[in-house]
């Protein structure tokens, strides 16, 4: 063989992978933005994003209460929970989505997150845990990186990637490059993360700079250029050091007033929707339970009142419900969506991990205790923890419903403030929990479930939503978890037997990200895939199965 | 005769593309049987294979093409981690006497030590000096022990240069460090810059271009009518902010 052409072709194949470790040094990629909102704990999800029956065609549910998203009435008084749908281009989805929230620039319908909406459902990991079932849902495979390190190792904008608040076991970032996630405290995240890019209490050293700039800048340049002739390492630390230069010269000026803007926009915009009343089905007529159910009710049926809050607690009796949200709020959400909407905006970071926690300030007045229950010393503000083992029924639909339009009305102001800028078609929001709940019939709470996990997607990637894919069994557990409930099931003709573990959403989410490589589609494909602007299914639409085989 | 050549010419000139497309042919056939006549390793042993015959497997001939290592540069940058840059920072701007530059210590604290996240180097919750390496919070344990370049580490670098150098007694202390007096300024030349170089970058020689580039700052700077200590501030600046030094 011609010497010269074994030479041209070594240094084709040696110029290839050189050419291709440089960018993956550099991070050159069209890595989509990605949000992940996480709600620790593990809330009930079935009136927001875990959809059971999805069209007519699914036939009727074993039915639960506690999947239940409204009240039915007799004579003006609550007497049962119930489902309640919402039909949106030819898909069921929750009464949620027939509700309007007020956002900063007017009255928007809920239904507008539906377009642009994945839901993924069906899958678990057969192990109870909190902060493991959690974490395995961003980092689902040992070896490669987690989807937030993905994005991160897949991105090259200044900050590799962000945490606020701290999430400690209940994420896992995980880069092959090394990269660390910029964990940031809640009270003031931005400010934590751009505190470098600031004015340095002593000036001399900057002044003599900038009354310099052009000796300073060619010097700078020289040096880089001459360094990059040396050796890679030096071009991507120039890289850093001119990235970093730049965010100092353009300043931070605009962090303070935009702060001052965003934040109590975010957190007005959130605690009204929370707040705010008479929604059909659930808060025009009196929330009451009654003095006698509540007093000398026997058996759990009181309990189908109860409010999950460390204790267990009921509420006072003929109270009205709408009186407890006088003051509630959302825990963390606002300050993490106000980060969000900065450093994707200002081109900042790709991977963003923010959180939504309890609702606080549930108001409950002093309930003349009997046995079997807990009473707050006087009325109490109460938060509603996620993890809702004991927050019954009928005290479900009222409060996460509430919950939920916070949550909806949040993430649709993130949305257009996206949008306005033309960020929100590159831009992936995830929503996460540790796992789904297992229901019980009693209506008297829920409890893990690790087999009924649900994860949804909010992209401008996409249209023609709603989507969803996973298959759930129509039947439940034995014992107290009968009903459908959204427990996993098989998907014919995926590469992973039985039901679907975590892998299976990471897959879907790291092909609507877009990033150069998938690394868990070998062990799960990717259950859809965009084209033309719009998701396709790769193993069929999400069904309801009669067993979760 | 001319008649003969000029048919034979033109009998040439027909010929020659069909010569050139048959070479090529031969080429682009040929050259994967070369290419891969050596990949036993994917060969059905039963089926026995040519390279085997050959005894590659037991004689590998380190001119064979498939035998020929490549080797794509795969390797991750190392870069110095947080306790790195506190001990570089810490040993320019301490004096030989002990004197340290002002606030040297929360200086470093502030923009190397408690930046784990973005400079690298975990800490130690099992050390029984957790809470203050930790900072109460043992998320920092898990951070890796080198991190990649990124913008936020070289944003506290520059902090911590001008935070530093822009004190009249940091300024002194690492002059002093270079063997230079504040107070008797010399031009800077090849000789006087290498200790300057040599405070941040700890195990490499001086290049030339670096040289050169701190010698045309001197000339910029004394052109705008800088003084002595304030164009060796600069070539201070500029040696410290210059990343490369992080590299491991």
């Amino acid at each position: 063989m011609s010497p010269l052409f074994l030479d041209a072709f070594l240094t084709t194949l040696v110029n290839d992978f050189t050419t291709r470790a440089m960018a993956e040094a550099n991070s050159q990629s069209t890595v989509r933005n990605y949000i992940n909102v996480m709600m620790p704990g593990a809330p009930m999800r079935y009136m927001f994003d875990h959809w059971l029956k999805t069209s007519a065609s699914d036939g009727d549910l074993q039915y639960n209460s506690m999947t239940g998203n409204s009240y039915s009435y007799s004579n003006g008084s609550i007497s049962g929970v119930g489902v309640k749908y919402h039909s949106y281009n030819n898909m069921l989805v929750p009464h949620l989505f027939s509700q309007n929230v007020q956002l900063s620039n007017g009255p928007t319908s809920i239904s507008n997150l539906l377009d642009n909406m994945l839901v993924i459902r069906g899958y678990g990991t057969g192990v109870d845990g909190h902060s493991a079932n959690s974490a395995k849902q961003m980092a689902p495979l040992g070896g490669v990186p987690s989807l937030p390190g993905l994005v991160a190792d897949n991105s090259s904008k200044i900050f590799e990637a962000v945490q606020a608040p701290a999430r400690g076991s209940f994420s896992s970032f995980v880069s092959q490059k090394g990269k660390a996630v910029n964990v940031l405290p809640i009270n003031d995240p931005l400010k934590t993360l751009l505190v470098g890019f600031s004015k340095p209490t002593s000036m001399e050293a900057r002044s003599l700079k900038d009354r310099n700039a052009d000796a300073f800048d060619k010097a700078k340049r020289n040096l880089a250029s001459k360094g990059a002739e040396m050796n890679t390492a030096s071009k991507i630390l120039n890289a850093s050091l001119a990235n970093a230069e730049a965010l100092m010269k353009k300043g931070i000026g605009n962090l303070d007033a935009y702060m001052q803007e965003a934040l109590p926009r975010y957190q007005r915009i959130v605690a009204e929707a929370v707040r705010s009343l008479n929604v059909d089905s659930i808060s025009v007529n009196p929330i009451v339970a009654g003095s006698d159910l509540i007093l000398n009710g026997t058996g759990g049926e009181r309990f189908n009142w109860g409010i999950q809050s460390g204790d267990v607690y009921l509420f006072g009796p003929d109270y009205d419900m709408r009186n407890a949200l006088t003051n509630a709020f959302i825990g963390v959400y606002a300050e993490g969506l106000a980060m969000a909407e900065y450093v994707i905006n200002e081109n900042l970071a790709q991977s963003v991990e923010i959180m939504a926690t309890s609702l606080y300030n549930f108001f409950v007045p002093r309930v003349e205790s009997s046995s079997g229950y807990k009473t707050p010393v006087g009325a109490a503000n109460l938060e509603l923890i996620l993890d809702m083992h004991a927050t019954g029924s009928h005290t479900n639909v009222f409060a996460f419903n509430a919950y939920y339009r916070g949550i909806a009305a949040g993430l649709l102001e993130l949305i257009s403030k996206l949008k306005a800028k033309n960020t929100f078609s590159n831009t992936l929001i995830q929503f996460t929990s540790d796992f789904g709940r297992i229901t019980r019939t009693s209506s008297t709470g829920s409890d893990h479930g690790f087999n009924q996990m649900v994860t949804s997607a909010i992209s401008g990637a996409f249209t023609g939503g709603p989507y969803v894919v996973g298959n759930v069994s129509r039947t439940g557990l034995n014992g107290d978890y009968a009903g459908t409930q959204g427990l996993g099931a098989s998907i014919r003709g995926y590469n992973q037997k039985g039901r679907p573990t975590p892998l299976a959403p990471a897959s879907t989410i790291a092909e609507l990200l877009s990033v150069d490589h998938n690394p868990y589609s070998n062990l799960a494909a990717p259950l859809v895939k965009i084209k033309d602007g719009k998701l396709e299914y790769e193993f069929g639409k999400g069904a309801i199965v009669e067993t979760a085989e | 005769m001319n008649l003969e050549k000029e048919l034979l010419l033109k009998l040439l000139n027909k010929v020659t593309p069909y010569i050139k497309y048959s070479l090529l042919t031969l080429l682009v056939v040929v050259s994967p049987i070369f290419l891969f006549q050596n990949c036993s390793q994917f060969a059905d042993p039963n089926e026995g294979s040519t390279s085997s015959r050959l005894g590659s497997v037991a004689e590998p001939d380190p001119n064979h093409v498939a035998e020929a290592e490549l080797a794509p540069p795969s390797k991750q940058i190392r870069l110095a981690n947080r306790r790195y840059m506190m001990s570089i920072f810490t040993d320019v701007f301490t004096s030989d006497d002990g004197t340290k530059a002002p606030n040297l210590g929360s200086l470093t604290f502030n923009w190397a030590e408690k930046r784990g996240a973005q400079i690298g180097g975990g800490c130690d919750v099992n050390d029984s000096l957790s809470l203050i390496d930790c900072a109460n919070d043992s998320n920092g344990a898990n951070f890796p022990i080198h991190n990649d370049s990124n913008a936020v580490r070289e944003s506290f670098k520059i902090q911590m240069c001008e935070e530093l150098l822009g004190t009249a007694t940091g300024l002194q202390i690492a002059l002093s460090k270079a063997s230079l007096d504040i107070n008797a300024l010399p031009d800077a030349t090849a000789t006087n810059i290498r200790p300057i170089y040599e405070l941040f970058y700890r195990t490499n020689e001086v290049p030339p271009y670096f040289i050169q580039t701190l010698l045309q700052l001197q000339t910029d700077l004394k052109a705008k009518g800088e003084p002595a200590k304030e164009i060796w501030r600069g070539i201070l600046l500029v040696t410290c902010e210059s990343p490369e030094w992080q590299l491991l």
